[in-house]
């Protein structure tokens, strides 16, 4: 992670975590009264996303850790707990919704992990059949190896049978995941692109090849897999490129420890465009054939998405009929001309069942109550 | 203000210096005729540069004095250094609380304000109080216009380019800002559509990589624009079409697909089916037309035999 400052909120500068946590970056750092002042510097600047990813911010989660994710309206979601671990990302994607999503963009991790193990185990013990993730407001692996907030999890998830933590990152941090005993309650999840697309649109992360390894090592491990095809990104022979990727997953781990493989086209809100316009002014993923959709947000065009992903269902099927593909917030007549079926035909009647069945084969969950 | 009546000598102003022209008007004749009855009522507001005078407000008149062959003039000079805020100030309000400035004349006025005021919020400060638009996201826009060339000013002035589309126009390459300016007032179109042209030349334009102005020189372009018969609206119609086309290859196949069903369908005026937006849901919509009951059973009628047509089903599928 590269930052220039670290501001510390007045409330957790005194917490072991925090300390620790400063101690291992050797950056300059503030404590700060006024939280204000400082989402002003950010909001006033002249690029307030670049901005937002050059400091970082130490502070409280004064809400719930847990939340449920927000979807969308129209469109099948699939039902997964975020648990709010901080917030935005020192990785830059053109694509990346975060820019637009936090008023304003800023890096920011929960100290107060004591109200997060709190309230996880609260949420143990309703013995709910969940899916949590760290990786909807963040990369789940960027905070490591300054917190331990993540081997934490995978311990805490380990104790239990009712829940699966699934960690999605675009970095190779699992260094200190190799020393865990996770009892396989976590998942470990890439989000995967194809070689061109990582090269100009995915600034700052781990190539494809790194990623792979990196998954393969847990595999190793022990750890279940996942890998997220989210944004798929049209273009001149990206069907190609996307059939290469699939073989080189499946070069690299075995099919049968992959819980499952999701494919989302790459979907933006309206001002999101402006923002990638003026950062990456070379991107050229805004402007495929777009129209608005359903929810406000701007997709392919729909045959142009479910040709894409009927090619890469395929693909994926070469290798292996059994793993579980699904869409991310796509409607019925998508998962039918992609899938073959749609959530409700499916024996497990939705989609977010439909994962749980996964979670529970690949994560021995047996001691849960399904909702 | 500070200032003292002189009478000053025609050829010690500086009729060249533009510096605090605001005004975008040029006409004289009629200010020439008036000042040939009756004098100059309203003395213009000088400012001395060593040995001449310049010119803060009153550009009109002593061009009209000169014109009329006066040798000298009755002037307000102001005591203040010859490039100030003071005498901007002046200049702006002179006109400003006199009659409803024009976007130009807005933009020099706001680009004046910014030779002597540092930040966007100093400059806003001032002109609120210049009974111009305070409000600082307009000003740095006003600020933008008031650099563009000349040719682009004048078609916001003639209202052939709206203030939007030159503020995009602003942010290309400067070799392709006039052409693209004149190719979209050539068409005589409202905001919105030159909006959208300019949208979907730049876009086609980066995403083949093709140069803006071999773009605009393209054949299905030249053809719409030399062809003699339609109306510029016309042009801009077809031109529009076309580029839409480009642009979305694919949506504009399935909208083709659907209009061409439509028209195998032979709808009757009374009954209209409208497809989903884009394609993107699956819901398609009926309207009916009807003004009595007999009317709506003849709907019905007609309706079914819609149903049962198979292009129908073909549409839906
Ligand atoms: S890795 Fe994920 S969270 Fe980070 S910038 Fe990329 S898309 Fe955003």
């Amino acid at each position: 992670m590269k930052i220039s400052k670290i501001f510390i909120d007045q409330a957790v500068s005194k917490l072991p975590e925090t300390i620790s946590f400063i101690s291992k970056l050797k950056i300059p750092s503030s404590i700060v009264t006024d939280t204000n002042q400082l989402y002003e510097i950010v909001s006033h600047s002249e690029d307030p996303v670049t901005t937002g990813k050059d400091l970082l911010f130490l502070t409280e989660n004064k809400g719930t850790f847990l939340k449920e994710c927000p979807g969308t309206s129209h469109y099948t979601c699939c039902g997964y707990k975020i648990l709010h671990i901080g917030s935005f990302c020192s990785m830059d994607c053109s694509y990346c919704i975060l820019q637009v999503y936090f008023h304003p963009p800023i890096l920011q991790y929960y100290m107060n992990s004591k109200k997060l193990f709190d309230e996880l185990r609260q949420h143990f013990s309703s013995k709910k059949l969940s899916r949590i993730g760290t990786g909807e407001f963040t990369d789940s692996l960027i905070w490591e190896p300054m917190s331990d907030v993540t081997e934490k999890l995978v311990v805490e998830f380990s104790k239990q049978k009712a829940a699966v933590l699934e960690l999605k990152t675009k970095t190779v941090s699992i260094q200190a995941l190799s020393r865990l005993p996770h009892n396989r309650k976590t998942i470990l999840s890439w989000s995967l692109n194809t070689e061109s697309i990582i090269q100009s649109e995915e600034k700052k992360t781990a190539s494809l090849s790194a990623r792979l390894k990196a998954a393969a090592e847990c595999e190793a491990l022990g750890y279940p897999l996942a890998f997220h095809f989210d944004p798929l990104i049209i273009y001149e022979r990206c069907e190609k490129d996307y059939q290469e990727v699939i073989k080189k997953i499946f070069n690299h781990v075995s099919p049968e420890n992959i819980v499952w493989i999701s494919l989302g086209s790459f979907r933006f809100i309206p001002s999101l465009k402006p923002i990638i316009q003026k950062r990456f002014q070379q991107s050229k993923i805004i402007y495929g054939e777009f129209i608005t959709g359903l929810d406000g947000k701007m997709r392919y065009f729909k045959p142009l998405r479910i040709q894409l992903y009927q090619k890469i269902v395929s693909y994926i099927r070469n290798f292996s009929p059994d793993i579980l593909v699904y869409l991310c917030m796509e409607d019925d007549e998508v998962w039918k001309k992609s899938l073959g079926f749609t959530p409700s035909e499916h024996e497990c009647k939705s989609l977010p069942r439909m994962l749980d069945q996964k979670a529970i084969q690949h994560c021995n969950l047996y001691d849960y109550i399904q909702e | 203000m500070q200032c003292k009546i002189e009478e000053i000598e025609l050829k010690k102003i500086d009729i060249n210096d533009n510096y605090y022209k605001i005004t975008t008007n040029d006409e004289i004749d009629e200010i020439s005729r008036s000042i040939h009855e009756i004098g100059i009522i309203n003395p213009p507001v000088l400012v001395q540069d060593k040995q001449k005078f310049i010119i803060v407000s009153g550009f009109r008149r002593i061009q009209a004095a000169v014109k009329n062959n006066f040798s000298h003039i009755q002037a307000k000079t102001i005591p203040y250094p010859k490039k100030s805020i003071e005498c901007a100030k002046i200049a702006i309000s002179d006109n400003s609380f006199q009659r409803k400035l024009n976007l130009i004349e807005q933009a020099s006025a706001i680009k004046l304000l910014t030779f002597f005021a540092a930040t966007p919020k100093e400059i806003a400060d001032i002109a609120s109080k210049l009974n111009l638009p305070g409000n600082i996201s307009i000003i740095e826009k006003l600020a933008i216009i008031s650099r563009s060339d000349k040719i682009i000013q004048d078609f916001i002035l003639s209202d052939q380019l709206s203030m939007t589309t030159a503020l995009l126009i602003e942010k290309l390459k400067e070799k392709h800002k006039i052409p693209i300016a004149r190719f979209i007032q050539s068409l005589h179109v409202g905001l919105n559509i030159q909006r959208e042209l300019f949208i979907l030349l730049t876009e086609i334009s980066f995403r083949e990589n093709i140069d803006l102005l071999e773009l605009l020189t393209e054949k299905f372009i030249t053809d719409c624009l030399n062809d003699d018969n339609p109306e510029p609206k016309q042009k801009a119609v077809q031109i529009r079409k076309l580029l839409r086309i480009r642009r979305f290859p694919e949506l504009s196949k399935a909208e083709s697909n659907f209009f061409n069903c439509m028209k195998k369908l032979k709808l009757d005026p009374s009954i209209k089916l409208n497809p989903p937006k884009d394609f993107e849901s699956t819901t398609y919509s009926f309207n009916l037309f009807f003004n009595s009951y007999e009317e709506l059973l003849e709907c019905q009628r007609k309706l079914d035999t819609v149903i049962e047509n198979p292009v129908m089903k073909k549409i839906i599928e």
